[in-house]
């Protein structure tokens, strides 16, 4: 355990020294542009459907797109970039091959990794959670206890789920850009094929990891909107948490047996 | 005898490829050269032994401990110079080294001086405080012997050590080297440049196709190759004609546009002598290329005697 931690202390350096932030910036406008039609017509279910009439300006919107779906995108990209290339660059620097003869486990090496992982998808969330708490604050007043927990708690579990995924494909993969892309696209077309219901009525939705993210989402910002079909809170939660941890088991093993 | 490494009948596949071809070694307490054409897998075989790679077939025992099976307390006591070594460029020197301290066991202050002691002999302290990234090749090089001098390690495993350095550097390399065999740690050296090796090395095996072809103790290339045809690349060609004159194991000393070609009766006392002179006398020795390659040659008398 000492050794993971010193192998998270050296990824947080890692992490708040190399050049991510310009490209984060780029996606966080990027998100803001795009989304923000689709921001409006979400805030309007987070809050309160009665009182965001009131409150239809443009800047509220904006604040609460920012606040509360923007993260959702944003920690989704970002922890998925984070997870995508925890590996592969370490194989293109060669730094994989420094770490692989000192006297410290594989398994080590991937816990470290993934505790700062973990620590990144809860400052992200907590971050947005606040930021959500602040931006009602101002607009609606006090906020529910509630929806500040529901978010940094949806959040960070869905980061959670998106970093596993992509420390999965950077297990696999020695290039940084293969891994992302692979990741996004993995990523993007789960949503894609939930949110567009293509295979609504093929009994295929189950098995989307996706689909219980949408589930636990409604749970905890929509529970109006839940249909009788849809799985339980416990059972959307536990499904997704059992996900991440195969996700990382799978990770695990094949770093076990992989070459460097 | 104990032996420190031993191998037996180890073997990596790619696909059909085989890297490495049933390989049984004995190491033991010496300084002990790879040797071999580009891929011959020299490099495949190191990485295998320090658990880089995972073999497809055989053993490795390493201080008699299985390596599948003692891998953390194997590599506590090992040190390790990859051909390619690995850094994070924005990390500075020091914190990189302390890392490797810290993992290898040593608590915060014993690591900040074990470093200190590392950066001092290979001449970087004062590049302590800089990033990795910002240093010249040959620096990451220097980096990198450092690295592998945390914690003493008695068993040094260096792929291609010289890549990279200037003579200057080869020749602290090659002392750091004379001075973990004084104190009986084992070496193992992994180089395409046998002439190199001779210097340091007490056994050398020669590998080829995945297979060690030859090994011989290294009295006894003397016997296999007699004399030794060399370039000594120099700009000041006149110079270094005039200072070579003056040894007794150098004949046949003809001067050519890039340097001086001569011919070498005692490799070892070139090593030594040639650059402590040329040192004295203020005469750059940009490189010494073997005219005549004495690893074909070898290769050839190994085929020869297989049949």
């Amino acid at each position: 355990m000492r050794k993971a931690i010193l192998i998270l202390r050296r990824e947080i350096s890692i992490l708040t020294g190399n050049k991510i932030l310009p490209l984060l910036i780029v996606l966080i406008i990027f998100f803001l542009c795009g989304l923000f039609p689709e921001a409006k017509r979400h805030a309007e279910h987070v809050i309160n459907p009665d009182l965001v009439l009131e409150y239809q300006k443009a800047i509220f919107t904006l604040a609460v797109a920012i606040s509360v779906f923007l993260p959702i995108g944003v920690g989704r990209v970002m922890s998925s970039i984070i997870g995508a290339t925890l590996f592969t660059r370490e194989f293109e620097s060669s730094t994989m091959s420094t770490l692989g003869t000192l006297p410290i486990r594989r398994e080590s090496i991937f816990l470290g990794k993934f505790l700062a992982v973990t620590l990144i998808c809860f400052i992200i969330a907590l971050f947005y959670g606040l930021g959500t708490w602040i931006i009602c604050l101002l607009t609606l007043g006090l906020p529910p206890f509630n929806l500040v927990v529901f978010t940094i708690f949806f959040i960070f579990v869905g980061c959670l789920y998106f970093s596993a995924l992509s420390m999965l494909v950077s297990s696999l993969f020695r290039n940084s850009i293969a891994a992302i892309f692979l990741s996004l696209n993995l990523i993007y077309l789960s949503g894609f094929l939930v949110y567009s219901g293509l295979i609504k009525n093929m009994d295929l939705l189950k098995w989307l990891p996706e689909y219980y993210l949408q589930c636990l989402y409604n749970h905890l910002f929509k529970p109006k909107y839940i249909g009788s079909s849809e799985p339980s809170l416990f059972l959307s939660i536990t499904v997704i948490l059992l996900i991440v941890v195969i996700l990382l088991a799978a990770s695990a093993i094949i770093l076990r047996f992989k070459d460097i | 005898m104990d032996y420190v490494v031993e191998t037996s009948r180890l073997t990596k596949k790619y696909g059909d490829l085989i890297a490495v071809d049933s390989v049984s070694l004995k190491i033991g307490r010496e300084v002990f050269g790879l040797v071999g054409p580009n891929g011959a897998g020299k490099t495949t075989l190191l990485s295998l032994i320090t658990g880089l790679r995972r073999p497809t077939y055989g053993s490795i025992k390493i201080f008699g401990l299985d390596l599948k099976k003692k891998e953390v307390e194997i590599k506590k006591r090992m040190g390790v110079l990859n051909e390619k070594p690995g850094f994070l460029d924005n990390l500075s020197v020091f914190n990189q080294l302390l890392f490797v301290a810290r993992v290898k066991g040593l608590s915060r202050d014993d690591a900040r001086k074990e470093v200190l002691r590392c950066l001092e002999k290979v001449n970087m302290s004062r590049w302590a405080d800089v990033n990795v990234g910002k240093l010249s090749a040959g620096m990451r090089q220097r980096v990198a012997i450092a690295q592998m001098m945390i914690g003493e390690p008695e068993l040094l495993i260096c792929d291609e050590p010289t890549s990279n350095l200037d003579p200057l550097g080869r020749e602290t390399f090659f002392s750091i080297l004379e001075e973990f065999s004084e104190r009986g740690a084992t070496i193992v050296i992994a180089s395409h440049l046998l002439f190199e090796l001779e210097r340091v090395c007490t056994t050398v095996a020669i590998m080829n196709k995945g297979k060690i072809v030859r090994q011989v103790k290294i009295d006894e290339l003397a016997s296999i190759i007699k004399k030794r045809v060399v370039e000594i690349i120099s700009s000041n060609r006149d110079k270094i004609a005039e200072i070579l004159s003056g040894f007794s194991w150098v004949s046949d000393i003809k001067v050519t546009p890039r340097g001086v070609e001569v011919v070498i009766e005692d490799i070892k006392r070139m090593w030594v002598e040639l650059p402590k002179v040329a040192l004295e006398e203020n005469v750059t020795i940009t490189s010494i290329i073997p005219k005549k390659d004495l690893l074909t040659i070898l290769l050839e008398s190994a085929k020869g005697e297989t049949g």
